[in-house]
């Protein structure tokens, strides 16, 4: 075990120890400061996941502890009210994420508000609603303070396993992609909206968990004030001090910001009400703290987890992978890589067919501008298609209008199946992957979860279901990581799998976003300049790799390319577009050799060099 | 080159958390001067451009520009000296238009008629960025932004430019383009450039060149010798030479 990981486990320990040993008093506060810390770590999940803010969690609180509360009074066992009170608060988180499928960010978080304003104005007014006079009535076994504070411990540890689930299976890199590249992660075969959706209803649960663990506390609740506007408010900043992202950061803050002001209340200070002292020298130490460390205890905390590690086993030190991709023995590695092919595909589309890809006469108009018009391609199966033009000419909007991202009129036939109109989200079942010339992955995520994320539409499972690791989404997961692992080492980036993307080089994010779309197996691969940000070794690399695709499993790719020596080795077949329209096609050499393209794209010192191979 | 360096790099080490990146990286920029920083991906290109800037602190070493010593000074600062950075990958304001993207690299800018000339300079250099003036930066493509975000940097008319993949994502000629912009302004404005590339053919417009390699420089050349490194480089740092695989 890591001394860093060791030390957590015993300060855990220890403030668990502690806690026991607090009282009676302190206790039965704490396990109110426990429930807050589960709303807070429901509202966490929103923040850090999905990006998205709310303003309505203290009356999903509210609405959770009620439901609860009403539940027992009806004479439910008080596991089916707590249930009920998950299921109810759910639902209404849901209601409350509505918006986020039209709007984004701010005005999501200014309609969780109207949530919240709502909830006070309608819902609490009402005795029916909150409760009032109702009680729940509590087991013999949940009777005492240590019982009840047990019990609040168990909700939590259950929350923490949520959230540790959720990390590591599709839903968490869903959020993640929904988060960072939204409009991209339909590639994926990834819908955004139900993703939102699954955000707001999970976080919902885990607030109506920390309802129920209210409801179990009081029994009974009259007051609302606990429900308020202040008190989502307080939320945010928990998850703020806290750091978003960190349980151990967020408890932590839980605790500070809740329990310390409630032990000290009890605890006379000399002259001075302690009452009127506490808030504000709690709220100058906020400041405080959110510009000394903006990302909160948890960064504080994975500081000193590196100090522990470095002074406590010095050798221990993680020593740097090299950020680049390694050489890999191709021959080798794309044999094994051929399991990737191994998709299940509709028998049409297993059919085989000369073109793979025609397009006819396309057309793509952003507002004024028309990006590109009578675009009419094809690609026959098993070539390398090369697209080069001048930056701007239109290619990579061709390449939106293939994957469903750009408006297209005219036709473009799939395999014979019209892809004008499909959703996007469709076309990586029918075979189509793509990379982005800016990247469509999730820089915050590990290689590894990337190429994990593009093979969404794989896992047929829906990722409610996969937290929960029932039925088939095991073996889809493990599934998704063998195919993982062949895609990480046919490109040379098995070394590379548990580095976080965002700190890897450009051209090294560039190859993972290419292994990712190979993970797909997708029949036909577009590439979005594919060796921009390589070195010449890694785009001969690249090259090779092209060549293994196309020779060895079979994959048919279109290249967006500059590189004028990659194109000339690896392409069948090239069209030039210029100004959104065609104005060359043929071998490399032939299209190179135009003086149109010299003119537009070539220029004349690669001219001179003469592009080709030499 | 006998006056004093614009730009000087002793020592710098620096790194992210753990890692450690640079190794002691000794460099410097002559005024007036086109110089390359070459390496592979990986090498600590970035990172050294990152360090020199302030985003990143370093563990030893001096930054020092212009007599004035400006290790971890934040960017702004450096900006206001009139050290302005092009970054790879372009960071552009999407929801901004082109000419307003072209205003914020003047931000720095106090005198009106000054940005006024500053426009009209710019858009004789591109003039695409002056056909697309009022588009979102957003809706160009991304070799238009490559060109918009060095535009944005020149807006300044900063001293030190430091240009971060100036060819990333550019067509042939596009970046023969963006390399004869660089060219052209540092002759006639007298700007001096520190390119960051492992596009070799930026050797053809450097007075200098320096070759990083697992964050330490292991090879510079100077004058005609920039000329004889491209092969070198091809053949040994850069690895497999650039389309020199069939004969």
């Amino acid at each position: 075990m890591r001394p860093s990981r060791a030390l957590a486990v015993a300060a855990v320990a220890a403030a668990f120890v502690g806690s026991l040993l607090l009282g009676d008093v302190k206790l039965s506060i704490l396990v109110g400061v426990v429930a807050v810390a589960i709303a807070a770590l429901g509202l966490d999940l929103l923040v850090a996941r999905a990006g998205e803010l709310s303003l309505a969690h203290a009356a999903l609180l509210g609405i959770g502890a009620f439901t609860t509360i009403n539940a027992g009074d009806r004479g439910w066992p008080w596991p089916l009210a707590i249930g009920a009170g998950i299921a109810v608060t759910a639902a209404a988180a849901t209601i409350a994420g509505l918006p986020s499928l039209r709007i984004r960010g701010l005005q999501v978080a200014i309609t969780t508000l109207a949530f919240q304003v709502f909830a006070e104005a309608f819902l609490f007014s009402r005795d029916d609603v909150t409760a009032a006079g109702r009680t729940l009535d509590r087991p013999a076994m949940l009777e005492g303070d240590v019982q009840l504070f047990l019990f609040s411990v168990a909700c939590l540890a259950l929350v923490l396993l949520v959230r540790r689930r959720v990390g590591v299976t599709k839903s968490g890199r869903a959020f993640g992609a929904v988060r960072d590249v939204e409009a991209r992660a339909v590639c994926f075969g990834i819908v955004p909206g139900s993703t939102k959706l699954l955000a707001y209803a999970l976080s919902g649960a885990i607030v109506g968990l920390a309802g129920g663990v209210l409801a179990m506390k009081a029994g009974s609740i009259s007051a609302k004030d606990p429900f308020l506007l202040l008190e989502s408010l307080q939320l945010v900043a928990i998850v703020v001090v806290g750091g978003a992202g960190s349980a151990a950061g967020i408890v932590t803050a839980a605790v500070l910001v809740k329990a310390l002001p409630q032990f000290y209340s009890t605890i006379p200070i000399v002259d001075l009400r302690a009452d009127r002292v506490v808030p504000i020298v709690s709220a100058a130490l906020l400041v405080l703290a959110i510009v000394a460390e903006p990302q909160g205890i948890g960064a504080l905390y994975r500081a000193i987890g590196r100090v522990a590690d470095r002074v406590l086993r010095p050798g221990g030190a993680r020593a740097a992978p090299e950020p680049r991709p390694r050489f890999v023995d191709l021959a080798a590695a794309t044999g094994h890589a051929g399991a990737l092919r191994d998709v299940p595909r509709d028998l049409r589309l297993q059919m085989p067919v000369r073109a793979l890809l025609e397009t006819t006469e396309v057309r793509v108009q952003y507002g004024g501008i028309i990006a590109i018009e009578n675009v009419s391609i094809e690609v026959r199966r098993g070539e390398i298609v090369g697209l080069i033009g001048a930056n701007g000419a239109g290619k990579s909007t061709l390449f939106h209008a293939v994957s469903g991202l750009a408006p297209a009129t005219g036709s473009i036939r799939y395999r014979g199946v019209e892809l004008v109109g499909a959703p996007p989200s469709r076309r990586s079942a029918l075979g189509v992957a793509r990379t982005f010339q800016d990247m469509g992955l999730v820089r915050a995520d590990t290689v590894r979860e990337n190429v994990l994320l593009a093979q969404t539409w794989l896992a047929p499972t829906p990722a409610g279901v996969s937290i929960l690791g029932l039925g088939t989404s095991v073996n889809e997961e493990r599934e998704l990581r063998r195919r993982a692992d062949l895609a990480l080492e046919l490109f040379g980036l098995a070394h590379l799998a548990d580095e976080r993307l965002g700190d890897l080089p450009y051209g090294t994010m560039r190859t993972v976003e290419i292994a990712s779309a190979v993970a797909a197996g997708p029949d036909l691969l577009l590439l979005d300049e594919a060796t921009a940000g390589l070195g010449p070794d890694e785009s001969h690399a690249l090259g090779d790799r092209m060549l293994a695709l196309r020779d060895v499993l079979g994959v048919t790719l279109v290249v967006i390319e500059h590189h004028v020596p990659v194109i000339s080795r690896v392409c069948d077949y090239v069209y030039c577009l210029e100004s959104g329209v065609q104005i060359a096609e043929g071998s490399p050499a032939h299209v190179i050799a135009q003086p149109q393209v010299v003119e537009s794209f070539l220029g004349r010192t690669e001219a001179a060099r003469g592009g080709v191979d030499r | 080159m006998s006056t004093a360096p614009l730009l000087r790099v002793e020592g710098l080490s620096s790194g992210y958390g753990p890692l450690r990146v640079l190794f002691g990286v000794d460099l410097d920029v002559g005024a007036g001067e086109i110089v390359a920083l070459m390496g592979s991906n990986g090498a600590g290109k970035t990172t050294t451009l990152r360090t020199i800037t302030g985003q990143v602190r370093p563990t030893d070493g001096r930054v020092v520009f212009d007599g004035v010593d400006v290790t971890a000074a934040p960017a702004e600062a450096l900006a206001r000296l009139g050290v302005a950075l092009v970054p790879e990958g372009r960071g552009m304001l999407r929801d901004l238009t082109v000419e307003q993207n072209l205003e914020l690299g003047a931000y720095v800018v106090r005198d009106k008629r000054a940005v006024r000339d500053a426009f009209e300079r710019t858009y004789a250099l591109f003039p695409i960025l002056q056909e697309r003036r009022t588009q979102l930066a957003g809706r160009l493509s991304g070799g238009q932004q490559q060109l918009l975000a060095l535009a944005r940097a020149l807006m300044s008319s900063p001293r030190l430019l430091l240009v971060d993949e100036a060819s990333l994502g550019l067509s042939p000629v596009m970046t023969e383009t963006a390399f004869d912009v660089l060219r052209e302004i540092n002759r006639s404005a007298g700007a001096t450039v520190l390119l960051i590339e492992q596009n070799v053919c930026a050797l053809d417009l450097a007075d200098r060149a320096f070759v990083l390699e697992r964050g330490r420089v292991v090879d510079t050349a100077e004058g005609e010798a920039v000329r004889s490194m491209q092969g070198r480089l091809r053949r040994t740092y850069l690895g497999v030479a650039e389309g020199g695989e069939a004969p």
